[in-house]
């Protein structure tokens, strides 16, 4: 069994930390240009909307629109329910998650031999991105794929809007069960 | 009485004989054995009180309510999982139920290797009156779901032995959330049986606080101090005090020895947060053919398990390794199987047809332990690496999970990694010597942490004697998985309560 890990805290330790990538936080609000600011929720609790848009786009790339089902990240707005999550954890936590956000926008395309940043690739270019963190000679960024992967696939498949995809029927409480 | 901490309106400054601090497996069982001997107890639990009716069945609104950390507490290179529940009954409310006793090699092992001489008889006689306590039985054949029954099948036609546990449920509907607690308050954890019963004996449960510090008192006993607690940031909302004759320390491997270090008795214990086993399990997914319907959430999440390569010894206590199948919630599940995007996606599209089960490979307590406290209490560093040896065997059974459910009708096996290719039958076997065992890229899970307060006669490599006293520290005790010297179990449930049963007569016995 596994549970979730998610913004697992070695984001502080040997990922932020050694990356030197919480001291640069600060630029995340001024270096990364708001894709799609026009989506972006008001009452954001946690994240500023450049984080949002950039966390937005790397949910999109884990679970995307389409394929073997059609519903994807965007269409539950999965950014906004990880920021609704991250405003109950721990504050270190909260800066890991950024620190995290961070190196994707920053070191993903360069893990993935491409230069600017991953909020401006192609779709394609985002994909190869991510896989670039998962097979990452880097434990840093291996556990910055491995952080984000979980925080955003525990939340879709916590989402009752994805269950009927997968064939699985939801809780039991409240409905009658028939005891043997 | 049990006050829960949101209902505390002011410091409580309160004076007892026996303080337990911890509500899980040890804490449980000693608070009932003093409390119904007469013994005023008063016992403090960090997390929240929760029954049956508050369990919701889902993974994103349990795991933050009943686990320590919402089930995210890592190994310091995030390389394990180390699961710990942390609630009014402590991980017995979200564990898997199995009763597994210590194994006689074990206790061998401790006798000759630790100096444990403990006494066959009494021991027997503690277990006994746990299993009463919990109603332990046996899994009935008809309550092993698909999930459990299909590796097994494999295991069996390959010439290998197998099982089916013994449990402590009582009225199970077979819904399949065990892990995230039981609505239907059939799993009969400490919050059902031995804690109640301890109230009824006159015992005061306070959930919600933690205590962080002891001081022995100038006349004579102790000053615990802690908070009441906000539930879920467990932020401090008021001071709490104890002054007490005794203090049982159960608060799990993790924080039991976290108290002793915040209270200044590292210096005096050597043997403190070190010796830790985690006894990692990984992760194994199986898919099987369309025609094939799985469904492994839900049923009895662990029933079975396949113990052909247990190689239990005197030598080393418990070795080798073995297979148990067990299902979780599919948000948890989401995050185990490999990969992302597209392919992920196609995975989860088949989750129907998938079966899971942890390959359980038992350490030497290699790891040790340091804390820093904050606002929100203890955060531990969990120091582990997993030796050569280990990694060697956790390979083999790897081979063996996958060879079982090729067996089985497999098409494809993935063990919990972003970067190993699955095994798409036998002829992929000999991949499994090369899996790689590296943070970031494989996921361990531990729910058995034991050690950083190991028993033994030697004040220098150990932190308890054997009537679980703290070396130097009359009327300190710690009764929980941290005193276990070596790995106890496969499961460690009914070996901690057991060992808890056993400390608390002692006490009685000798009148203290
Ligand atoms: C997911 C999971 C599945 C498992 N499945 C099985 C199984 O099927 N069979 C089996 O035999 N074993 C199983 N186990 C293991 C078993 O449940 C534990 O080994 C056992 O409960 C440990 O007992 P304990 O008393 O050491 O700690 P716990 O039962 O964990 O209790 C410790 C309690 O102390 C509290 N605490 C901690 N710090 C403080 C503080 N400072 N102040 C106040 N309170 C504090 C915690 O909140 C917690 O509730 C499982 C464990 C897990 C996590
Ligand atoms: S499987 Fe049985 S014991 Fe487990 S949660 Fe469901 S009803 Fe309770």
């Amino acid at each position: 069994m596994q549970l979730p890990e998610v913004t697992r805290r070695s984001f502080l330790r040997g990922t932020l930390r050694g990356a030197g990538a919480v001291a640069l936080v600060p630029m995340l609000a001024v270096g990364c240009a708001p894709e799609r600011t026009a989506a972006a929720p008001r009452d954001l609790r946690v994240l500023g909307v450049a984080e949002w848009s950039l966390l937005d786009t790397i949910a999109d790339t884990f679970v995307p629109r389409g394929g073997a089902f059609a519903l994807g990240a965007r269409d539950l707005d999965l950014a906004t329910r990880i920021d609704a999550y991250l405003a109950n954890e721990r504050p270190e936590i909260v800066r890991g998650v950024r620190g995290a956000l961070l190196l994707v926008e920053w070191a993903s395309p360069l893990a993935s031999g491409r230069l600017g940043r991953f909020s401006a690739l192609d779709v394609d270019a985002r994909i190869a991105c991510i896989d670039a963190l998962r097979t990452s000679r880097s434990a840093t960024l291996r556990e910055v794929f491995a952080g984000l992967k979980t925080l955003c696939l525990f939340l879709f498949y916590a989402a009752d809007e994805s269950w009927t995809a997968l064939g699985y029927d939801g809780p039991l409480v409240g409905r009658r069960v028939v005891s043997p | 009485m049990i006050a829960q901490g949101a209902a505390l309106r002011a410091p409580v400054a309160r004076r007892t004989h026996t303080l337990v601090v911890g509500s899980g497996a040890g804490g449980a069982v000693v608070a009932h054995a003093l409390a119904t001997a007469g013994v005023e107890t008063v016992v403090v639990e960090e997390g929240g009180h929760f029954l049956g009716r508050d369990m919701t069945q889902r993974d994103d609104e349990m795991l933050p309510a009943l686990y320590r950390s919402a089930g995210q507490q890592l190994t310091r290179d995030g390389l394990v999982n180390v699961l710990q529940g942390s609630c009014y009954g402590g991980s017995t409310v979200i564990n898997a139920a199995d009763c597994e006793p210590t194994p006689a090699p074990v206790y061998e092992h401790w006798r000759l290797h630790h100096g444990l001489a403990l006494d066959p008889g009494e021991i027997a006689a503690s277990q006994a009156r746990v299993f009463a306590m919990l109603g332990v039985r046996p899994i009935e054949a008809e309550q092993v779901n698909r999930n459990n029954a299909l590796p097994m099948d494999g295991a069996r036609s390959l010439g290998w032995r197998t099982g089916t546990f013994l449990h402590n449920r009582e009225g199970c509907i077979g819904s399949g959330y065990c892990m995230i607690g039981c609505a239907y308050d059939a799993k009969k954890g400490a919050h059902l049986n031995y804690l109640p019963r301890a109230v009824e004996a006159g015992a005061d449960v306070y959930t919600d606080v933690r205590i962080e510090r002891i001081v022995p008192r100038s006349g004579g006993g102790f000053l615990a101090s802690g908070f009441v607690v906000e539930r879920g940031p467990l932020t401090p909302r008021l001071p709490f005090e104890v002054q007490a004759e005794r203090i049982v320390l159960a608060a799990g491997a993790v924080h039991s020895p976290a108290i002793l270090d915040a209270s200044g008795l590292a210096r005096d214990l050597p043997a403190l947060g070190r010796n830790v086993s985690l006894q990692p399990q990984l992760p194994v997914a199986a898919l099987f053919p369309d025609s094939v319907d799985v469904v492994a959430w839900r049923g009895i999440p662990q029933s079975t398990y396949c113990s052909e390569f247990d190689a239990n010894t005197r030598e080393h206590g418990l070795g080798g390794f073995r297979f148990e199948p067990l299902s979780v919630g599919v948000a948890q599940l989401a995050s185990n199987l490999g990969g992302f995007g597209a392919d992920h996606k196609a995975l989860m599209a088949q989750l129907r047809h998938a079966a899971m089960a942890l390959l359980l490979v038992p350490d030497a307590p290699s790891g040790h332990l340091a804390w820093t406290r904050g606002e929100r209490g203890f955060t531990a560093s969990i120091d582990y690496t997993p030796t050569p040896e280990w990694a060697q065997r956790l390979r083999q059974g790897l081979r063996v999970v996958a060879d079982a459910y090729f067996e089985a009708g497999a098409r494809e096996v993935r063990p919990a990694s972003d970067v190993f290719e699955p095994l798409c039958g036998r002829r992929d076997l000999a991949r499994a010597d090369s899996f790689p065992i590296r943070s970031g890229v494989t996921r361990l899970i531990s729910a058995h942490v034991q050690g950083s307060c190991r028993m033994g006669t030697d004040p220098r490599g150990s932190v308890v004697d054997l009537e679980h006293q703290v070396h130097g520290v009359p009327g300190l005790y710690v009764v929980d998985a941290s005193v276990f010297p070596t790995s106890a179990s496969t499961h460690t449930m009914i070996p901690v309560m057991t060992f808890a049963d056993r400390a608390a007569r002692r006490m009685l016995a000798r009148g203290v």
